[in-house]
Protein backbone atom coordinates (compact mmCIF):
# COMPACT_ATOMS: atom_id res chain seq x y z
CA UNK A 1 0.00 0.00 0.00
CA UNK A 2 1.25 2.89 -1.20
CA UNK A 3 1.16 6.40 1.45
CA UNK A 4 -1.43 8.16 -0.60
CA UNK A 5 -3.50 4.69 -0.84
CA UNK A 6 -3.34 4.66 3.23
CA UNK A 7 -4.52 8.03 3.15
CA UNK A 8 -7.65 7.89 1.77
CA UNK A 9 -8.50 4.51 2.83
CA UNK A 10 -7.95 5.70 6.66
CA UNK A 11 -9.77 9.31 6.31
CA UNK A 12 -12.45 7.16 4.50
CA UNK A 13 -12.84 5.25 7.33
CA UNK A 14 -12.81 8.42 9.49
CA UNK A 15 -15.71 9.40 7.61
CA UNK A 16 -17.78 6.36 7.93
CA UNK A 17 -16.69 5.11 11.23
CA UNK A 18 -15.06 7.71 13.07
CA UNK A 19 -12.09 5.72 13.71
CA UNK A 20 -9.38 8.08 16.24
CA UNK A 21 -6.36 6.19 14.89
CA UNK A 22 -6.81 8.52 12.21
CA UNK A 23 -6.04 11.41 14.06
CA UNK A 24 -2.27 10.82 14.13
CA UNK A 25 -1.79 11.57 10.32
CA UNK A 26 -3.43 14.95 10.86
CA UNK A 27 -1.20 18.00 11.46
CA UNK A 28 -2.14 19.99 13.83
CA UNK A 29 -1.15 21.43 18.00
CA UNK A 30 -3.96 18.24 20.09
CA UNK A 31 -6.36 15.96 19.33
CA UNK A 32 -9.06 18.18 19.94
CA UNK A 33 -7.62 20.48 17.25
CA UNK A 34 -7.43 17.75 14.72
CA UNK A 35 -11.20 16.16 15.78
CA UNK A 36 -12.63 19.55 14.95
CA UNK A 37 -11.48 20.02 11.58
CA UNK A 38 -11.85 16.11 11.00
CA UNK A 39 -15.12 16.67 12.35
CA UNK A 40 -16.27 18.91 9.22
CA UNK A 41 -16.10 16.35 6.96
CA UNK A 42 -17.46 13.33 8.98
CA UNK A 43 -20.21 16.01 9.78
CA UNK A 44 -20.70 16.91 5.97
CA UNK A 45 -20.86 13.60 4.76
CA UNK A 46 -23.80 12.99 6.54
CA UNK A 47 -25.64 16.69 6.16
CA UNK A 48 -25.03 16.06 2.59
CA UNK A 49 -26.70 12.78 2.36
CA UNK A 50 -29.48 13.30 4.83
CA UNK A 51 -30.79 16.62 2.68
CA UNK A 52 -30.60 14.90 -1.02
CA UNK A 53 -33.16 12.38 0.85
CA UNK A 54 -34.97 15.39 1.89
CA UNK A 55 -35.08 16.40 -1.79
CA UNK A 56 -36.51 13.20 -2.50
CA UNK A 57 -38.81 12.46 0.58
CA UNK A 58 -40.40 15.85 0.62
CA UNK A 59 -43.40 14.34 1.73
CA UNK A 60 -42.52 11.73 3.78
CA UNK A 61 -40.64 14.50 5.65
CA UNK A 62 -43.73 16.56 6.09
CA UNK A 63 -45.13 13.55 7.71
CA UNK A 64 -42.86 12.40 9.96
CA UNK A 65 -41.35 15.48 10.59
CA UNK A 66 -37.82 16.86 10.75
CA UNK A 67 -36.32 15.30 13.71
CA UNK A 68 -37.72 11.97 12.81
CA UNK A 69 -36.56 12.22 9.00
CA UNK A 70 -33.29 13.25 10.82
CA UNK A 71 -33.39 9.90 11.92
CA UNK A 72 -34.65 8.02 9.06
CA UNK A 73 -31.98 10.10 7.05
CA UNK A 74 -28.99 9.07 9.34
CA UNK A 75 -29.99 5.24 9.56
CA UNK A 76 -29.72 4.51 6.08
CA UNK A 77 -26.73 6.45 5.62
CA UNK A 78 -25.17 4.28 8.64
CA UNK A 79 -26.71 0.83 6.84
CA UNK A 80 -26.06 2.48 2.72
CA UNK A 81 -22.73 4.35 2.62
CA UNK A 82 -23.37 6.06 -1.10
CA UNK A 83 -21.98 4.07 -3.72
CA UNK A 84 -23.65 6.34 -6.45
CA UNK A 85 -21.07 9.09 -8.15
CA UNK A 86 -24.24 11.20 -8.51
CA UNK A 87 -26.14 11.98 -5.08
CA UNK A 88 -29.37 12.06 -7.96
CA UNK A 89 -29.54 8.24 -7.06
CA UNK A 90 -28.98 7.83 -3.58
CA UNK A 91 -31.88 7.57 -1.99
CA UNK A 92 -32.79 4.66 -4.61
CA UNK A 93 -33.54 2.19 -1.67
CA UNK A 94 -35.55 3.83 0.53
CA UNK A 95 -38.59 2.35 0.08
CA UNK A 96 -36.82 -1.21 0.44
CA UNK A 97 -34.94 0.27 3.66
CA UNK A 98 -38.21 1.46 5.32
CA UNK A 99 -40.00 -1.96 4.49
CA UNK A 100 -36.85 -3.99 5.79
CA UNK A 101 -35.68 -2.22 8.87
CA UNK A 102 -37.00 -3.08 12.27
CA UNK A 103 -37.30 0.09 13.25
CA UNK A 104 -39.83 0.78 10.54
CA UNK A 105 -41.17 -1.88 8.99
CA UNK A 106 -44.09 -2.04 11.34
CA UNK A 107 -45.32 1.81 9.75
CA UNK A 108 -46.13 0.43 5.83
CA UNK A 109 -47.15 3.92 5.17
CA UNK A 110 -43.43 5.49 5.58
CA UNK A 111 -42.25 2.71 2.43
CA UNK A 112 -45.13 3.00 0.81
CA UNK A 113 -45.09 6.78 0.35
CA UNK A 114 -41.69 6.53 0.00
CA UNK A 115 -41.93 4.11 -2.97
CA UNK A 116 -44.15 6.38 -3.96
CA UNK A 117 -42.25 9.51 -4.23
CA UNK A 118 -39.89 7.93 -5.55
CA UNK A 119 -41.54 6.88 -8.50
CA UNK A 120 -42.00 10.21 -9.21
CA UNK A 121 -38.88 11.44 -9.25
CA UNK A 122 -38.34 7.98 -12.20
CA UNK A 123 -40.99 9.92 -13.90
CA UNK A 124 -39.22 13.27 -13.81
CA UNK A 125 -36.28 12.59 -15.58
CA UNK A 126 -37.04 9.45 -17.01
CA UNK A 127 -35.63 9.29 -20.82
CA UNK A 128 -37.15 11.43 -23.46
CA UNK A 129 -39.43 9.33 -25.53
CA UNK A 130 -42.31 10.61 -28.41
CA UNK A 131 -45.87 10.16 -27.20
CA UNK A 132 -47.98 7.90 -29.84
CA UNK A 133 -50.44 10.02 -31.26
CA UNK A 134 -54.04 8.88 -32.49
CA UNK A 135 -53.14 9.85 -36.03
CA UNK A 136 -50.03 7.16 -36.06
CA UNK A 137 -52.95 4.46 -34.35
CA UNK A 138 -55.38 5.00 -36.81
CA UNK A 139 -52.81 3.92 -39.81
CA UNK A 140 -52.80 0.54 -38.29
CA UNK A 141 -54.86 -1.59 -41.06
CA UNK A 142 -57.29 -3.46 -38.93
CA UNK A 143 -55.82 -7.33 -39.91
CA UNK A 144 -53.24 -5.93 -37.65
CA UNK A 145 -55.42 -5.20 -34.68
CA UNK A 146 -55.00 -8.52 -33.35
CA UNK A 147 -51.31 -8.62 -33.24
CA UNK A 148 -50.79 -5.25 -32.21
CA UNK A 149 -48.31 -4.64 -28.95
CA UNK A 150 -48.13 -1.27 -27.12
CA UNK A 151 -44.42 -0.27 -26.12
CA UNK A 152 -44.93 2.15 -22.56
CA UNK A 153 -43.54 5.62 -22.54
CA UNK A 154 -40.62 5.10 -20.62
CA UNK A 155 -41.33 7.66 -18.06
CA UNK A 156 -44.55 5.34 -17.10
CA UNK A 157 -44.17 4.58 -13.19
CA UNK A 158 -46.38 1.93 -11.04
CA UNK A 159 -46.97 1.82 -7.73
CA UNK A 160 -49.17 -0.37 -5.06
CA UNK A 161 -49.85 1.12 -2.23
CA UNK A 162 -52.63 -0.14 0.29
CA UNK A 163 -52.15 2.61 2.43
CA UNK A 164 -53.87 6.28 2.04
CA UNK A 165 -50.75 7.76 0.19
CA UNK A 166 -52.30 9.58 -2.34
CA UNK A 167 -54.71 11.56 0.18
CA UNK A 168 -51.69 11.78 2.92
CA UNK A 169 -49.90 13.42 -0.23
CA UNK A 170 -52.21 15.70 -1.60
CA UNK A 171 -52.90 16.70 2.31
CA UNK A 172 -49.20 18.06 2.72
CA UNK A 173 -48.86 19.23 -0.80
CA UNK A 174 -52.12 21.51 -0.06
CA UNK A 175 -51.67 22.46 3.35
CA UNK A 176 -55.11 20.80 3.65
CA UNK A 177 -55.87 19.35 6.60
CA UNK A 178 -53.82 15.69 6.85
CA UNK A 179 -56.29 12.53 7.10
CA UNK A 180 -56.00 9.52 9.06
CA UNK A 181 -53.52 6.82 7.96
CA UNK A 182 -55.70 4.03 7.01
CA UNK A 183 -55.18 0.93 4.56
CA UNK A 184 -57.64 -0.91 2.71
CA UNK A 185 -57.31 -4.72 1.98
CA UNK A 186 -56.34 -4.36 -1.57
CA UNK A 187 -53.83 -2.27 -2.70
CA UNK A 188 -54.56 0.89 -4.92
CA UNK A 189 -52.71 0.53 -8.73
CA UNK A 190 -51.33 3.82 -9.25
CA UNK A 191 -49.52 5.24 -12.34
CA UNK A 192 -47.18 7.92 -12.37
CA UNK A 193 -46.12 9.40 -15.73
CA UNK A 194 -45.04 12.94 -17.60
CA UNK A 195 -45.92 14.41 -20.67
CA UNK A 196 -44.46 17.62 -21.60
CA UNK A 197 -42.33 17.89 -19.21
CA UNK A 198 -45.20 17.75 -16.74
CA UNK A 199 -45.69 15.40 -14.28
CA UNK A 200 -48.97 13.56 -13.46
CA UNK A 201 -50.18 10.56 -11.68
CA UNK A 202 -54.12 9.02 -10.93
CA UNK A 203 -55.29 5.55 -9.46
CA UNK A 204 -56.55 2.96 -11.93
CA UNK A 205 -59.98 1.09 -12.06
CA UNK A 206 -59.02 -2.77 -11.62
CA UNK A 207 -60.17 -4.02 -14.98
CA UNK A 208 -57.69 -1.24 -16.44
CA UNK A 209 -54.89 -1.96 -14.59
CA UNK A 210 -55.38 -6.16 -15.59
CA UNK A 211 -55.46 -4.67 -19.38
CA UNK A 212 -52.22 -2.01 -18.59
CA UNK A 213 -50.47 -4.92 -16.77
CA UNK A 214 -51.08 -7.44 -19.53
CA UNK A 215 -50.28 -5.06 -22.58
CA UNK A 216 -46.99 -3.56 -21.06
CA UNK A 217 -45.61 -7.07 -20.02
CA UNK A 218 -45.58 -7.38 -24.65
CA UNK A 219 -49.22 -9.07 -25.37
CA UNK A 220 -50.77 -8.62 -28.05
CA UNK A 221 -53.91 -6.61 -28.37
CA UNK A 222 -56.18 -9.60 -29.25
CA UNK A 223 -55.04 -11.66 -26.77
CA UNK A 224 -55.32 -9.24 -23.87
CA UNK A 225 -59.03 -8.40 -24.92
CA UNK A 226 -59.55 -12.02 -24.10
CA UNK A 227 -57.41 -12.12 -21.06
CA UNK A 228 -59.56 -9.25 -19.69
CA UNK A 229 -62.40 -10.81 -20.26
CA UNK A 230 -61.52 -14.05 -18.75
CA UNK A 231 -60.84 -12.14 -15.86
CA UNK A 232 -63.52 -9.52 -15.62
CA UNK A 233 -67.43 -9.13 -15.41
CA UNK A 234 -66.95 -8.03 -19.49
CA UNK A 235 -67.89 -10.62 -22.01
CA UNK A 236 -65.85 -11.38 -25.04
CA UNK A 237 -67.81 -8.54 -27.00
CA UNK A 238 -67.88 -6.12 -24.46
CA UNK A 239 -63.97 -6.82 -23.45
CA UNK A 240 -62.56 -5.06 -26.95
CA UNK A 241 -64.76 -2.36 -26.15
CA UNK A 242 -63.83 -1.65 -23.35
CA UNK A 243 -60.25 -1.70 -24.37
CA UNK A 244 -60.36 -0.07 -26.88
CA UNK A 245 -62.23 2.87 -24.56
CA UNK A 246 -59.12 2.23 -21.87
CA UNK A 247 -56.18 2.66 -24.93
CA UNK A 248 -57.54 5.92 -26.11
CA UNK A 249 -57.63 7.40 -23.01
CA UNK A 250 -54.36 6.22 -22.18
CA UNK A 251 -52.89 7.46 -25.61
CA UNK A 252 -54.20 10.99 -24.17
CA UNK A 253 -52.63 10.50 -21.56
CA UNK A 254 -48.92 9.74 -22.64
CA UNK A 255 -48.97 6.32 -21.35
CA UNK A 256 -47.75 5.09 -24.90
CA UNK A 257 -44.67 5.17 -26.86
CA UNK A 258 -45.24 3.34 -29.58
CA UNK A 259 -47.22 0.47 -31.28
CA UNK A 260 -45.53 -2.41 -33.05
CA UNK A 261 -46.62 -4.85 -35.14
CA UNK A 262 -44.91 -8.20 -34.89
CA UNK B 1 -5.95 38.92 -23.79
CA UNK B 2 -6.49 35.44 -22.87
CA UNK B 3 -8.06 32.90 -25.64
CA UNK B 4 -12.04 32.08 -24.68
CA UNK B 5 -12.61 35.05 -21.97
CA UNK B 6 -16.32 34.81 -21.84
CA UNK B 7 -16.60 37.25 -19.05
CA UNK B 8 -19.30 37.38 -15.95
CA UNK B 9 -20.75 34.02 -15.57
CA UNK B 10 -23.19 32.73 -12.77
CA UNK B 11 -23.81 29.09 -11.93
CA UNK B 12 -27.20 27.87 -13.54
CA UNK B 13 -29.22 26.55 -10.87
CA UNK B 14 -33.01 24.91 -10.88
CA UNK B 15 -34.63 27.48 -9.19
CA UNK B 16 -33.32 30.41 -11.98
CA UNK B 17 -34.36 28.54 -14.80
CA UNK B 18 -37.99 29.75 -15.72
CA UNK B 19 -36.52 33.25 -14.88
CA UNK B 20 -33.54 32.90 -17.04
CA UNK B 21 -35.50 32.21 -20.08
CA UNK B 22 -38.20 34.56 -19.16
CA UNK B 23 -36.15 37.77 -18.07
CA UNK B 24 -32.83 36.79 -19.99
CA UNK B 25 -30.89 38.81 -17.30
CA UNK B 26 -27.33 40.55 -17.77
CA UNK B 27 -25.14 37.53 -17.63
CA UNK B 28 -22.33 36.91 -19.90
CA UNK B 29 -22.62 32.92 -19.63
CA UNK B 30 -23.41 30.12 -16.93
CA UNK B 31 -21.68 27.57 -15.38
CA UNK B 32 -23.62 23.99 -15.50
CA UNK B 33 -23.19 21.49 -12.91
CA UNK B 34 -22.54 18.14 -15.06
CA UNK B 35 -24.32 15.59 -12.71
CA UNK B 36 -27.24 17.44 -12.63
CA UNK B 37 -27.89 16.63 -16.64
CA UNK B 38 -26.07 12.94 -16.33
CA UNK B 39 -29.94 11.94 -16.42
CA UNK B 40 -31.87 10.25 -18.64
CA UNK B 41 -34.00 12.62 -19.96
CA UNK B 42 -36.93 15.36 -18.96
CA UNK B 43 -36.70 18.94 -17.24
CA UNK B 44 -32.98 18.94 -16.76
CA UNK B 45 -31.68 18.78 -20.07
CA UNK B 46 -34.70 20.06 -22.07
CA UNK B 47 -33.87 23.84 -19.54
CA UNK B 48 -30.21 23.23 -20.59
CA UNK B 49 -30.57 22.85 -24.14
CA UNK B 50 -32.40 25.68 -24.16
CA UNK B 51 -30.26 28.07 -21.90
CA UNK B 52 -27.35 27.19 -24.23
CA UNK B 53 -29.37 28.24 -27.20
CA UNK B 54 -28.59 31.76 -25.61
CA UNK B 55 -25.36 31.88 -23.99
CA UNK B 56 -22.22 29.99 -23.82
CA UNK B 57 -22.18 27.60 -20.89
CA UNK B 58 -19.44 25.43 -19.34
CA UNK B 59 -19.49 22.36 -17.57
CA UNK B 60 -17.94 21.82 -14.14
CA UNK B 61 -17.87 18.35 -12.43
CA UNK B 62 -17.90 17.62 -8.98
CA UNK B 63 -17.22 13.63 -9.08
CA UNK B 64 -14.30 13.06 -11.40
CA UNK B 65 -12.44 12.34 -8.47
CA UNK B 66 -9.25 12.85 -10.19
CA UNK B 67 -7.06 12.60 -7.24
CA UNK B 68 -8.59 8.71 -5.71
CA UNK B 69 -6.33 5.60 -6.19
CA UNK B 70 -9.61 3.66 -7.39
CA UNK B 71 -9.21 3.58 -11.34
CA UNK B 72 -10.46 6.24 -12.99
CA UNK B 73 -14.58 5.71 -13.63
CA UNK B 74 -14.68 5.11 -17.82
CA UNK B 75 -18.72 4.72 -17.61
CA UNK B 76 -18.49 8.32 -16.02
CA UNK B 77 -16.11 9.78 -18.42
CA UNK B 78 -18.18 8.10 -20.80
CA UNK B 79 -20.92 9.97 -19.77
CA UNK B 80 -19.72 13.29 -19.29
CA UNK B 81 -18.21 12.84 -22.92
CA UNK B 82 -21.92 12.35 -24.33
CA UNK B 83 -22.64 15.61 -22.32
CA UNK B 84 -20.30 17.46 -23.82
CA UNK B 85 -20.88 16.61 -27.63
CA UNK B 86 -24.66 17.25 -26.80
CA UNK B 87 -24.01 20.96 -24.75
CA UNK B 88 -20.54 21.89 -26.61
CA UNK B 89 -19.19 23.74 -23.58
CA UNK B 90 -16.52 26.16 -23.88
CA UNK B 91 -14.76 24.48 -21.30
CA UNK B 92 -14.74 21.57 -18.35
CA UNK B 93 -13.52 21.51 -14.81
CA UNK B 94 -13.39 19.48 -12.16
CA UNK B 95 -11.64 20.04 -8.04
CA UNK B 96 -8.16 18.77 -7.37
CA UNK B 97 -9.55 16.70 -4.91
CA UNK B 98 -10.78 13.06 -4.35
CA UNK B 99 -14.36 11.74 -3.72
CA UNK B 100 -14.28 8.27 -2.45
CA UNK B 101 -12.44 5.28 -2.53
CA UNK B 102 -13.16 1.03 -3.47
CA UNK B 103 -16.35 2.12 -5.08
CA UNK B 104 -17.71 4.47 -1.90
CA UNK B 105 -18.66 8.20 -2.66
CA UNK B 106 -18.07 10.99 0.44
CA UNK B 107 -19.78 13.49 -1.84
CA UNK B 108 -17.33 15.67 -0.33
CA UNK B 109 -14.30 17.21 -2.52
CA UNK B 110 -11.66 16.23 -0.14
CA UNK B 111 -7.96 17.00 0.15
CA UNK B 112 -5.22 15.37 -1.15
CA UNK B 113 -1.64 15.38 0.56
CA UNK B 114 0.65 17.67 -1.54
CA UNK B 115 3.55 15.13 -1.64
CA UNK B 116 5.26 13.93 -4.71
CA UNK B 117 3.49 10.64 -5.03
CA UNK B 118 0.29 12.37 -5.25
CA UNK B 119 1.51 14.77 -7.68
CA UNK B 120 2.74 11.81 -9.59
CA UNK B 121 -0.29 10.31 -9.47
CA UNK B 122 -2.49 13.37 -10.21
CA UNK B 123 -0.98 14.23 -13.72
CA UNK B 124 -1.44 10.98 -14.89
CA UNK B 125 -4.57 10.87 -14.24
CA UNK B 126 -4.95 14.31 -15.77
CA UNK B 127 -3.49 13.17 -19.13
CA UNK B 128 -5.48 10.21 -19.65
CA UNK B 129 -8.72 12.59 -18.85
CA UNK B 130 -7.63 15.22 -21.49
CA UNK B 131 -7.00 12.53 -23.99
CA UNK B 132 -9.89 11.05 -23.28
CA UNK B 133 -11.93 14.02 -23.75
CA UNK B 134 -9.63 15.49 -26.22
CA UNK B 135 -9.54 18.78 -24.60
CA UNK B 136 -7.92 20.29 -22.00
CA UNK B 137 -9.34 20.31 -18.29
CA UNK B 138 -9.83 23.11 -16.16
CA UNK B 139 -8.74 21.93 -12.44
CA UNK B 140 -10.06 24.04 -9.35
CA UNK B 141 -8.36 23.93 -5.88
CA UNK B 142 -10.61 23.18 -3.11
CA UNK B 143 -11.30 24.19 0.68
CA UNK B 144 -9.61 21.93 3.22
CA UNK B 145 -10.16 21.99 7.00
CA UNK B 146 -7.15 19.77 7.20
CA UNK B 147 -3.23 19.46 6.50
CA UNK B 148 -1.72 16.23 6.37
CA UNK B 149 1.84 15.54 7.91
CA UNK B 150 3.06 13.71 4.87
CA UNK B 151 2.58 16.57 2.91
CA UNK B 152 6.24 17.89 1.64
CA UNK B 153 5.48 21.14 -0.23
CA UNK B 154 2.82 23.78 0.23
CA UNK B 155 -1.05 23.96 -1.78
CA UNK B 156 0.07 26.29 -4.22
CA UNK B 157 3.53 24.52 -5.00
CA UNK B 158 1.39 21.35 -5.28
CA UNK B 159 -0.96 22.46 -7.66
CA UNK B 160 2.01 24.67 -9.71
CA UNK B 161 3.59 21.47 -10.64
CA UNK B 162 0.59 19.51 -11.45
CA UNK B 163 -1.10 22.08 -13.87
CA UNK B 164 2.52 22.47 -15.28
CA UNK B 165 3.36 19.21 -15.97
CA UNK B 166 -0.15 17.79 -16.46
CA UNK B 167 -0.58 20.65 -19.32
CA UNK B 168 -4.07 21.79 -17.40
CA UNK B 169 -5.54 25.19 -16.83
CA UNK B 170 -7.08 25.97 -13.72
CA UNK B 171 -9.93 27.24 -12.27
CA UNK B 172 -9.21 29.42 -9.97
CA UNK B 173 -11.82 29.76 -6.59
CA UNK B 174 -10.82 32.89 -4.81
CA UNK B 175 -13.06 31.91 -1.71
CA UNK B 176 -11.90 28.71 -1.73
CA UNK B 177 -8.31 30.23 -0.98
CA UNK B 178 -9.60 32.55 1.20
CA UNK B 179 -10.87 29.62 3.36
CA UNK B 180 -7.95 27.43 3.51
CA UNK B 181 -5.47 30.73 4.10
CA UNK B 182 -7.72 31.25 7.13
CA UNK B 183 -8.25 27.81 7.80
CA UNK B 184 -4.16 26.82 8.16
CA UNK B 185 -2.81 30.49 8.40
CA UNK B 186 -1.36 31.32 5.27
CA UNK B 187 -1.54 34.64 3.02
CA UNK B 188 -3.78 34.16 0.14
CA UNK B 189 -1.66 36.31 -1.82
CA UNK B 190 1.41 34.36 -1.82
CA UNK B 191 -0.50 31.57 -3.24
CA UNK B 192 -2.12 33.85 -6.26
CA UNK B 193 1.78 35.60 -6.74
CA UNK B 194 3.05 32.13 -7.10
CA UNK B 195 0.47 30.20 -9.60
CA UNK B 196 1.00 30.49 -13.40
CA UNK B 197 -1.33 33.22 -14.45
CA UNK B 198 -0.77 31.92 -18.11
CA UNK B 199 -3.13 28.78 -16.92
CA UNK B 200 -5.66 30.58 -15.62
CA UNK B 201 -8.87 30.38 -17.21
CA UNK B 202 -11.78 30.89 -14.96
CA UNK B 203 -12.70 32.65 -11.70
CA UNK B 204 -14.97 31.21 -9.17
CA UNK B 205 -16.44 33.37 -6.07
CA UNK B 206 -18.81 32.29 -3.55
CA UNK B 207 -19.65 32.91 0.43
CA UNK B 208 -18.85 30.92 3.06
CA UNK B 209 -19.66 29.97 7.09
CA UNK B 210 -17.22 31.05 9.77
CA UNK B 211 -17.52 29.13 12.45
CA UNK B 212 -14.88 31.55 14.16
CA UNK B 213 -11.99 28.68 14.94
CA UNK B 214 -12.55 27.77 10.98
CA UNK B 215 -14.71 28.45 8.05
CA UNK B 216 -16.50 26.12 6.18
CA UNK B 217 -16.74 26.67 2.14
CA UNK B 218 -20.91 26.54 2.19
CA UNK B 219 -21.94 28.39 -0.65
CA UNK B 220 -24.71 29.57 1.48
CA UNK B 221 -24.07 33.32 1.54
CA UNK B 222 -22.80 36.57 -0.37
CA UNK B 223 -19.57 36.86 -1.19
CA UNK B 224 -17.49 38.86 1.85
CA UNK B 225 -15.32 41.95 1.53
CA UNK B 226 -12.06 40.32 2.19
CA UNK B 227 -13.11 38.08 -0.63
CA UNK B 228 -13.64 40.85 -2.99
CA UNK B 229 -10.33 42.24 -2.05
CA UNK B 230 -8.79 39.12 -2.60
CA UNK B 231 -10.40 39.13 -6.42
CA UNK B 232 -9.33 42.48 -7.10
CA UNK B 233 -5.92 41.11 -6.22
CA UNK B 234 -6.12 38.68 -8.32
CA UNK B 235 -7.58 40.32 -11.46
CA UNK B 236 -4.44 43.40 -10.83
CA UNK B 237 -1.89 39.89 -10.74
CA UNK B 238 -3.88 37.81 -13.80
CA UNK B 239 -5.19 40.16 -16.05
CA UNK B 240 -9.01 39.46 -17.34
CA UNK B 241 -10.33 36.09 -16.10
CA UNK B 242 -13.87 34.67 -16.84
CA UNK B 243 -15.49 34.98 -13.32
CA UNK B 244 -18.67 33.37 -12.11
CA UNK B 245 -20.61 33.37 -9.04
CA UNK B 246 -21.65 29.79 -6.93
CA UNK B 247 -24.20 30.15 -4.65
CA UNK B 248 -25.55 26.58 -3.65
CA UNK B 249 -27.69 27.10 -0.37
CA UNK B 250 -30.21 29.47 0.55
CA UNK B 251 -30.24 30.72 -3.23
CA UNK B 252 -31.77 34.08 -3.43
CA UNK B 253 -33.92 35.27 -6.28
CA UNK B 254 -31.61 35.59 -9.68
CA UNK B 255 -32.24 39.60 -9.65
CA UNK B 256 -29.85 39.06 -6.20
CA UNK B 257 -27.05 37.42 -7.66
CA UNK B 258 -27.04 39.43 -11.14
CA UNK B 259 -26.49 42.34 -8.65
CA UNK B 260 -23.57 40.80 -6.79
CA UNK B 261 -22.34 39.63 -10.57
CA UNK B 262 -22.45 43.77 -11.07
CA UNK B 263 -20.08 43.77 -8.29
CA UNK B 264 -17.62 41.75 -9.70
CA UNK B 265 -17.85 43.61 -12.76
CA UNK B 266 -17.17 46.88 -11.32
CA UNK B 267 -14.28 45.75 -9.39
CA UNK B 268 -12.79 43.20 -11.87
CA UNK B 269 -12.84 46.76 -14.05
CA UNK B 270 -11.04 49.07 -11.20
CA UNK B 271 -8.50 46.66 -10.75
CA UNK B 272 -7.40 46.29 -14.57
CA UNK B 273 -7.66 50.13 -14.66
CA UNK B 274 -4.94 49.69 -11.68
CA UNK B 275 -3.22 47.12 -13.51
CA UNK B 276 -2.79 48.90 -16.37
CA UNK B 277 -2.79 52.99 -15.97
CA UNK B 278 -5.07 54.76 -18.50
CA UNK B 279 -3.31 57.13 -20.11
CA UNK B 280 -4.20 60.44 -20.69
FE1 LIG C 1 -15.52 26.59 -6.58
Amino acid sequence: MTSLDGLQSHFQHYILEEDPTFLREIAGADDAYRQTRLGVYYTAYRLRLVAALAVDYEILQALVGETRFGEIGLAYVQVRPSKFRNLRWYGAAMADFLREDARFKDEPLLSQLAEFEWAHGLAFDAPDAPHLSFDELAAVPPEDWGDIQFIPHPSMQMVTPNWNVVDIWHAHKDGSEVPEAISSEQPNVIAVWRKDYKSYFRTLESDESLLWQTLANGTGFGVACAELAASSDLNEEEAPLRAAQLLRGWIDEGWIQAYKIP
Amino acid sequence: MRSNYLGFGLGLRTVHYEDILATRPNVDWFEALSENYMVPGGKPLYYLDKIRADYPVVLHGVSMSIGSTDPLDKDYLKQLKALADRVEPKWMSDHLCWTGIATRNMHDLLPLPYTREAVDHVVARISQVQDFLGRRMLIENVSSYVNFEQSEMTEWEFLREIAERADCLLLFDVNNVYVSGFNHGFDPREYIDALPSERIQQIHLAGHTNCGTHIIDTHDAAVIDEVWKLYSYTIEAYGPVSTMIERDDHIPELDVLVAELDQARALGAAALDTRIPATA
